[in-house]
């Protein structure tokens, strides 16, 4: 399935606009988070008790959350960084989803720290007086920067396109002249286009450490402290090789529906899915090697604290979803994907599911278990205080996450074309020419 | 057979043990007889209550918490309350005797307070008795004021010796208290390290101890030396604390004084501070660049247009 030069900008503009469809997806989720930012006023009311932490395990769901969204943050920088400065031509209709995606939950990560305050009007105190010595103040430091530069990467691919479709869209208006405002007067001269470039080039190098920086940090929050289950040397490279797996299944995800919604098959091919595919086995492994290194390590040698740790998630009461998330989220996906026909669009999507569902459960397992096993003895409480409990104010509350994170990717994916449409000229251009010579 | 008879005889003696072990903490705690009639050498005050008040959140606190109020820890056995009917319907003696000698987790406060600051302590706990009459104070002991002895204590720096004299001064004629015992004390961080027990004055009146080795002095060696008279021995309870230069000198460095990880924001470790705003400088610097490019294409495509319209 070819296509042609002049086809691209028409092909890819086209679901630029909102449609009825569009609008009533927009309400219901309008509606969703407007049910689950009530379950917030609850909690802003009546303090954290609402939800189900308690002195002991006082990092629950909403800090689980924050580290998947990290997680899946990272993709961004994988696919058009790493991927894209080794040349790889594949990714290139790829890189606006993954950007998109790693926008929308970075930029959400924010958000969820602050579900997880009390208090959250004194958020500002984070930076009044945060200590630089706390991993807790790098965290936030490196979460801005990262939301930053990854909408500039959004934004500098996105301004040639700029140009262009406030040529191509006639309607609405204002959507015309946004278009018009954002591509700051591009006319495709060379030093324009010199600017470009140069500038992509230094954000997709710069973007690497920070992207790095981000989730090692936030493995940090744990890894600093000497508690079982948390005090690993590996912690960094566990959670950066685990965040490409949660963040590749995302951007299937996103894929699979932009291909069928927008009907893109034509740019996003089985090659594409094929390609993601492998992308997925490879860090798969990594990660399968990282958590062999996590677990078997101080399995052996089974110190007492680490013992009560692992036999609590290997056979005991976080047993079922330790399974499932190490089962779903790395060892089918790896075995299952060795199979052409399993890299196919729709296995995939399924299998994305999955793992994207397991990586969630995963930074749960990483989260809860430890804290419910305290070196001292946990003496004197009410029974609620000994095993974490979700309530469902507090799932609503993540929820309303997850709605934010679906609301951006969709009017993003609106306002502009989720492939970038020059680059996919330049291809059609070389490919045309390839065919006459 | 013989297996199971060992095994059943293994069994019989630990739950033995057992038992005993349990029998001997759940025992009534029974005190000496001449002890429990024994009575405080003072009339309880409300300075004495006071005192009393300011030992008892130092020292007992943590286990008995706060009289009155039933908070005191959940240990087995249990600290109890001292406001309560169980404590309160003790004799004075008793609860002098329990807080001098301790039991089990009950620590002994022999060394730690002295016999006043003891029944100081008794006559806090009994504050909270309202119908408590005080036996008339038995003062046989406390002699009269002529009577009390007076230390004088000197050091000798070379020969580590410490040496004290108790005399007694009436119409200005010194003499040596003989037999009286004499407790010395080391003033430590928590607490005063006891040396030696119970030596007597002999016929001059006079003790020497060697003082020990090792023990950690300030700076300059300094340790604060305590030695007390024994109430008992019946020349009332003089103490003289002084600094002799006895010890090993040690420089005290506070864990707070160095930059470090665990310290305040300020006394951060200079390489922490480097890094971490030069990476910070290092990026916004980057990104400001990349800002300022994006106004470089609008420049560009401002000059493109009128260059075209001046074309036109």
């Amino acid at each position: 399935m070819q296509y042609s030069y002049d086809q691209v900008a028409s092909d890819l503009f086209r679901p630029v606009r909102f449609n009825k469809g569009h609008i009533i997806w927009l309400g219901i989720l309008t509606i969703a988070l407007f049910l689950c930012l009530y379950a917030y006023s609850i909690q802003l009311r009546e303090g954290l008790g609402v939800a189900g932490i308690r002195d002991y395990v006082s990092w629950g769901m909403y800090i689980s959350n924050f580290v998947f969204f990290v997680a899946s943050s990272l993709i961004g920088m994988l696919m058009s960084a790493v991927l894209g400065l080794i040349g790889m031509k594949w990714i290139r209709p790829l890189t606006r989803i993954a950007e998109i995606i790693a926008l929308a939950f970075a930029a959400v990560a924010g958000l969820v720290i602050i579900s997880d305050m009390g208090r959250p009007e004194r958020l500002p105190f984070l930076f009044l007086h945060g200590r630089i010595q706390s991993p807790i103040l790098w965290d936030v430091t490196v979460v801005t920067t990262y939301v930053i530069i990854s909408a500039l990467l959004l934004y500098l691919p996105l301004i040639p396109d700029l140009a262009m479709g406030k040529k191509i869209l006639t309607k609405p208006k204002i959507l015309v002249k946004v278009y018009e405002i954002l591509s700051v007067k591009w006319r495709g001269t060379k030093a324009q286009w010199d600017i470009i470039h140069r500038s992509m080039r230094i954000l997709l190098i710069l973007i690497i450490p920070v992207a790095l920086a981000i989730h090692t940090v936030t493995s940090w929050l744990f890894a600093s402290t000497p508690r079982v289950g948390w005090n690993s040397t590996i912690f960094g490279p566990y959670f950066v090789s685990g965040a490409f797996v949660a963040g590749i299944a995302s951007v299937v995800i996103a894929m699979y529906f932009f291909r069928k919604n927008y009907k893109l098959e034509k740019y996003i091919t089985e090659l594409h899915f094929n390609n993601m595919a492998k992308l997925l086995v490879l860090v798969s492994l990594v990660y399968l090697y990282f958590n062999i290194n996590e677990f078997l390590v101080p399995g052996y040698k089974l110190e007492k604290g680490d013992a009560i740790h692992l036999h609590d998630i290997f056979v005991g009461h976080n047993a079922g979803l330790f399974w499932f998330a190490q089962l779903f989220g790395m060892i089918i996906p790896i075995v299952l994907l060795l199979f052409r026909q399993m890299r196919k669009p729709f296995p995939m999507l399924i299998l994305a599911i999955l793992i994207f569902v397991a990586s969630w459960i995963k930074r749960y397992i990483i989260v809860v278990p430890t804290q419910e096993h305290p070196f001292l003895p946990i003496q004197h409480v009410p029974s609620n205080f000994l095993i974490y409990q979700p309530t469902l104010i507090e799932t609503a509350i993540t929820l309303a996450t997850f709605i934010l994170v679906l609301m951006i990717i969709t009017v993003l994916s609106k306002l502009f074309p989720v492939i970038p449409v020059w680059e996919m000229q330049e291809e059609a251009e070389l490919n045309e020419k390839g065919g006459q010579s | 057979m013989k297996r199971i008879m060992s095994y059943t005889r293994f069994v019989l003696l630990i739950s033995l043990i057992h038992y005993f072990t349990i029998s001997l903490f759940s025992e009534e705690w029974t005190v000496p007889t001449d002890q429990s009639d024994k009575t405080a050498p003072f009339l309880f005050t409300a300075e004495s209550v006071q005192k009393g008040a300011d030992l008892f959140m130092k020292n007992c606190q943590s286990c008995h918490g706060n009289p009155g109020k039933a908070n005191y820890a959940n240990m087995d056995p249990s600290p109890g309350d001292p406001a309560s009917e169980k404590f309160q319907k003790l004799t004075d003696g008793d609860m002098f005797y329990k807080i001098t000698n301790g039991r089990g987790t009950m620590p002994q406060f022999k060394m730690i307070l002295s016999e006043e600051d003891r029944w100081d302590l008794v006559s806090y706990i009994r504050s909270f008795h309202t119908g408590y009459i005080q036996p008339e104070p038995e003062v046989a002991t406390m002699t009269s004021s002529g009577d009390r002895a007076t230390m004088t204590l000197l050091y000798d720096s070379l020969a580590k010796m410490v040496t004290i004299s108790v005399y007694t001064v009436k119409n200005d004629v010194k003499s040596p208290v003989k037999g009286a015992e004499v407790l010395f004390f080391i003033k430590r961080y928590f607490g005063n390290l006891p040396v030696g027990e119970g030596a007597r004055t002999n016929e001059e009146g006079i003790i020497s101890y060697p003082f020990p080795e090792g023990i950690v002095g300030d700076s300059i060696g300094q340790v604060a030396l305590i030695a007390q008279l024994n109430e008992s021995s019946g020349y009332g309870n003089a103490k003289k604390t002084i600094m002799v230069p006895l010890g090993v000198p040690t420089e005290w460095v506070s864990l707070t004084a160095d930059r470090a990880m665990w310290n305040i924001n300020f006394k951060a470790p200079v390489w922490l501070i480097l890094s971490y705003s030069l990476t910070v400088l290092g990026v916004f610097i980057t990104l400001i660049y990349i800002a300022l490019q994006i106004r470089k294409i609008f420049l560009i495509g401002t000059d493109y247009d009128d260059e075209q319209s001046e074309k036109s």
